[in-house]
Formats: structure tokens, C-alpha cells, sequence
């Protein structure tokens, strides 16, 4: 065997070494980035999954505290009305008591209507029985009753009943939504469109204001500050929805939430 | 003032039910025959006796006053139903009134109307007060700016021309106008409101319009 033999065999050798070290360099390499991918997905869904129980958490929380606070306070104010009612015909007259008495009556009125304010806010009890759409529309009547805004609210159409879970979060980024559009937007018209058909719920939020929702929105993104607009996303993310914000034809915004898959499964 | 009206409460709270009983006791003609805890208390009570008129709370464990209604209305179409709660919601009034509420009352309401509604559902089956006749309207309203298709569902079947007539004479035209309005003679227009009147079972033209509304036809 020559040297130049020897030479070019050890070469070879050399070079396919060196191949496979890089082969299995890229290969490790791989392992490691999929590895890593892995656990980021997991995390992921573990953050999901605890954004989910914080939302449950608190929408239980809600809950309870609405139905305590309309049920049982409730109940025990419409009595002291009751009992005030049973006052009048043993009062003497003639030294304002008649009069006394009606203003704390309106009095217990105005308390019981605040109380109903209040726990509908946190909790809308028309979802359960009547539906997505119905407790937007009540939303809405609520809302016009402090007359800071006009909302006009649209059911456009199709009966398909909403998962109770997802329904409850569109109902919570709607009203969200509301809260920005009264804090920034300087509106003074709000209209609200619900369609949906068998695969797609569309609601739109239309607002008449000054278009700085948008602006708001993308402030929001840069920073952590605003809650309310990172919490329409967050829940969104959570039953799989999207929502777009585009510039209204003449002014305001268009707000547009889309879910897909939103139907209550049938038992 | 009729006499003896046999009351029913379905409340699951004690110290309400007290109330109202304490609120009706100085009327004479009105006597409280029993009181339930919930719906299907009141339904278990109501197999052995019936009351008359029910005042009956919307939200109740085991069985809620909305199921409660629909099942009260099945069974005896002759006991009213008088829904008494917390709740001040169009939606619910609507949604309870379709389902057989004879009235509906909040919590907060004057004795004196309680009493009302009890003697007006009695004597004349329903009790509408100004929040029942608001939500109704505007239900009404709503549907028919949704369900603006011009067919009629009960079978009436209008050509296009009819249609155009019958939208003009809701919003006051005369014959006049119309003739105007869509180049055809007056005795045209004549005939085609004739037919209308036909068509519908309407006997006048205040039938006929109302047909209309109902139906969808005006926005």
C-alpha cells in the first residue's frame, strides 16, 4: 500500500467521522429545540387552563354574590316595604308623618332598585333561562335606564342555542367592551347586531365616538395597563373567538367578535 | 267586590310570604289558602286543592316559577297566575306572559296593586300594568322590524300589487293617492282593496291594517 493510499483512505475515514459528528450534533440539537417546544407547549395549555379556573372562579364568585344580594337582601327589603305599607293607616295625620313615611318608602324603592342594578351587573340571571341574545337586549335596556348612552340592540336572526360557559364570556367581552367604548370613545350611539348561523356566532359592537377605541387597543398592546381590552382577548383566546376592531364609515369603531363552534352540544 | 278570591303563595322565603299575607289580610273578599316553599311544593298542594289566583316568585330551588307557570297552566287553565318577583326584566315579562302568566308584579309593588291584580286577574283573566304594556309593545315593535317579509303565514297569499296596496293604505293613503302612487285607475285600486278585504277576512279597513301589523307588514 502506497502512502498516498493510506492518505486518502484516512481522509475518507476522517471526513465520514466528521460527517457523523455533525449529523449527530444537528441531531441532538433538534431533540433538544423539540424538547423545549414541548415544554412550551405545555405551558401554554397550563396557563390556559389557569386562566380558565380564574375566570370560573371568579364568574362562581359573581354569581353567588348576585343571587345573595338579589335573593336574600332582596327579599328582606321588599318585606320592610311591606311592613312600611302596613304603617300608614295607624299614623296621625297633620304633622308631615304621611309625608315622612312615603319618602321612606321611595327611599326602600330607590335601595331595591340599585340593589337589582347591581347584582344584574354582576351577574345576569336572564342568560340561564332565556338565552344569549335576551340577556343582551336586557344588558342593553339596563344600560339605556342611566341614559349616559343610547343602545339599539339587534337580533339578526338564528335560533341556536349558545353553550352556557362560552355565552357567559361573549356576554362578559360585550359588556367590557361597552365599559371602553363609555370610558374612551365619547359615544352617544352604541348598536349592537347578534346573527348567527349553525357554525359562526357574529356580533358586531358599533359606536358612534371619536375612533379612539382603536388607538386605545393598540396603547394596550404595547403596554400592560389596560385590563379591560386584554381581557376581551384573554377570554376570546379561552372559548376560541376572535374579535377585529376597524374604523366606523363616517367615525366611531367596529368592533366585530366572531366565535366559531359556539352551539351547546345536544344531551 | 267579588267574594272570597282563594289565594295561593309560591315563595321560598318565609318572611316574605308572611309579609304579603300580613299585606292582604285587612281585604276582606281575599283569603290566602296556602303557601308553598317552592314550585313543585305548590304543584304537590295543588293535586289535592286549587286556589284561584297564585302569586308565585320566579326564582325557587327545585323547580323555578317559570317551569312552575308552564306546568300550572297545562294542568288547571282555570287558576291564574300572578308572577311576583325581583326581577324587573322586559324579557322575562315577555317570556312569562307568553307562557301563561296572568300578570306580572315586582316585589316592591304597592299593596294596593297587589290586591288589584288579584281581583282583575280573578274577574277578568289578566292584569296588564304600565311594565307589562311596555314590554309587550315593545316586542311587538321588534318582531315586526325583524320579520319584515312580505307573506303571510296563515295561508293568505298576496300577489305583489296587493302587497304595494295594502303597504299604502297603512300608511294613509286614499284610494286617491294610490291610484296616483302606482298608475292604475281608482276603480283598480278599488277592487284590489276589495280583494284584500277578501284575502284577509278582514271586515274593514281597520281589520285589514291590523292583519298587516301583525303580520309583519309595517315598519
Amino acid at each position: 500500500m502506497r502512502f498516498s493510499d493510506i492518505l486518502i483512505i484516512g481522509t475518507a475515514v476522517m471526513l465520514l467521522l466528521s460527517i457523523l459528528v455533525v449529523v449527530l450534533v444537528i441531531f441532538q440539537q433538534k431533540q433538544v429545540i423539540q424538547h423545549k417546544l414541548a415544554i412550551r407547549d405545555k405551558d401554554l395549555q397550563l396557563q390556559k387552563e389557569r386562566l380558565l379556573a380564574i375566570l370560573q372562579g371568579q364568574e362562581q364568585e359573581r354569581k353567588r354574590i348576585a343571587e345573595d344580594l338579589h335573593d336574600e337582601v332582596g327579599a328582606q327589603l321588599s318585606v320592610l316595604k311591606l311592613n312600611l305599607n302596613q304603617l300608614q293607616p295607624l299614623l296621625k295625620t297633620g304633622n308631615g308623618e304621611m309625608e315622612q313615611l312615603k319618602e321612606t318608602k321611595d327611599f326602600t324603592d330607590t335601595i331595591i332598585q340599585h340593589l337589582r342594578f347591581i347584582s344584574q351587573s354582576l351577574h345576569p340571571q336572564a342568560l340561564e333561562n332565556l338565552g344569549l341574545s335576551k340577556a343582551l337586549d336586557s344588558f342593553c335596556n339596563l344600560m339605556n335606564k342611566n341614559k349616559q348612552v343610547k343602545i339599539l340592540f339587534k337580533d339578526e336572526g338564528g335560533q341556536q342555542d349558545v353553550d352556557i360557559e362560552k355565552a357567559l364570556n361573549i356576554y362578559r367581552v360585550v359588556q367590557e367592551l361597552i365599559n371602553n367604548i363609555l370610558k374612551h370613545a365619547q359615544a352617544t350611539q352604541i348598536e349592537i347586531t347578534y346573527r348567527s348561523t349553525p357554525n359562526l356566532l357574529q356580533i358586531n359592537v358599533i359606536d358612534n365616538g371619536n375612533g379612539l377605541l382603536l388607538r386605545s387597543l393598540d396603547n394596550s398592546r404595547q403596554k400592560t395597563g389596560s385590563l379591560g381590552l386584554k381581557n376581551i382577548e384573554s377570554r376570546l383566546n379561552v372559548i376560541g373567538g376572535n374579535i377585529r376592531y376597524l374604523p366606523g364609515q363616517n367615525c366611531g369603531t367596529i368592533a366585530e367578535i366572531r366565535v366559531e363552534n359556539f352551539q351547546r352540544p345536544e344531551e | 267586590m267579588v267574594n272570597n278570591i282563594k289565594v295561593a303563595i309560591a315563595d321560598d322565603h318565609k318572611i316574605f310570604r308572611s309579609g304579603v299575607i300580613n299585606t292582604l289580610t285587612p281585604y276582606e273578599n281575599i283569603t290566602v289558602v296556602f303557601e308553598a316553599e317552592d314550585g313543585a311544593h305548590l304543584l304537590q298542594i295543588m293535586e289535592e286543592q286549587q286556589p284561584d289566583v297564585i302569586l308565585m316568585d320566579l326564582k325557587m330551588p327545585n323547580m323555578d316559577g317559570i317551569e312552575a307557570t308552564k306546568k300550572v297552566r297545562e294542568k288547571y287553565a282555570n287558576v291564574k297566575v300572578i308572577v311576583l318577583t325581583m326581577y324587573e326584566d322586559d324579557n322575562f315579562i315577555v317570556h312569562l306572559i307568553e307562557n301563561g302568566a296572568n300578570a306580572y308584579l315586582l316585589k316592591n309593588a304597592e299593596p294596593g296593586e297587589i290586591y288589584e291584580a288579584i281581583c282583575t286577574t280573578y274577574e277578568k283573566g289578566f292584569y296588564f300594568n304600565e311594565n307589562v304594556n311596555l314590554a309587550l309593545l315593545k316586542k311587538v315593535m321588534h318582531k315586526n322590524k325583524q320579520h319584515f317579509k312580505p307573506t303571510f303565514r296563515n295561508e293568505v297569499q298576496l300577489t305583489d300589487r296587493e302587497l304595494e296596496v295594502l303597504r299604502l293604505i297603512c300608511n294613509e293613503y286614499t284610494t286617491q293617492e294610490i291610484s296616483k302612487e302606482i298608475f292604475l285607475s281608482p276603480r283598480t285600486v278599488e277592487g284590489l282593496r276589495q280583494k284584500l278585504l277578501e284575502k284577509t277576512g278582514a271586515k274593514n279597513i281597520v281589520g285589514l291594517v291590523m292583519h298587516a301589523f301583525r303580520n309583519g307588514l309595517i315598519e
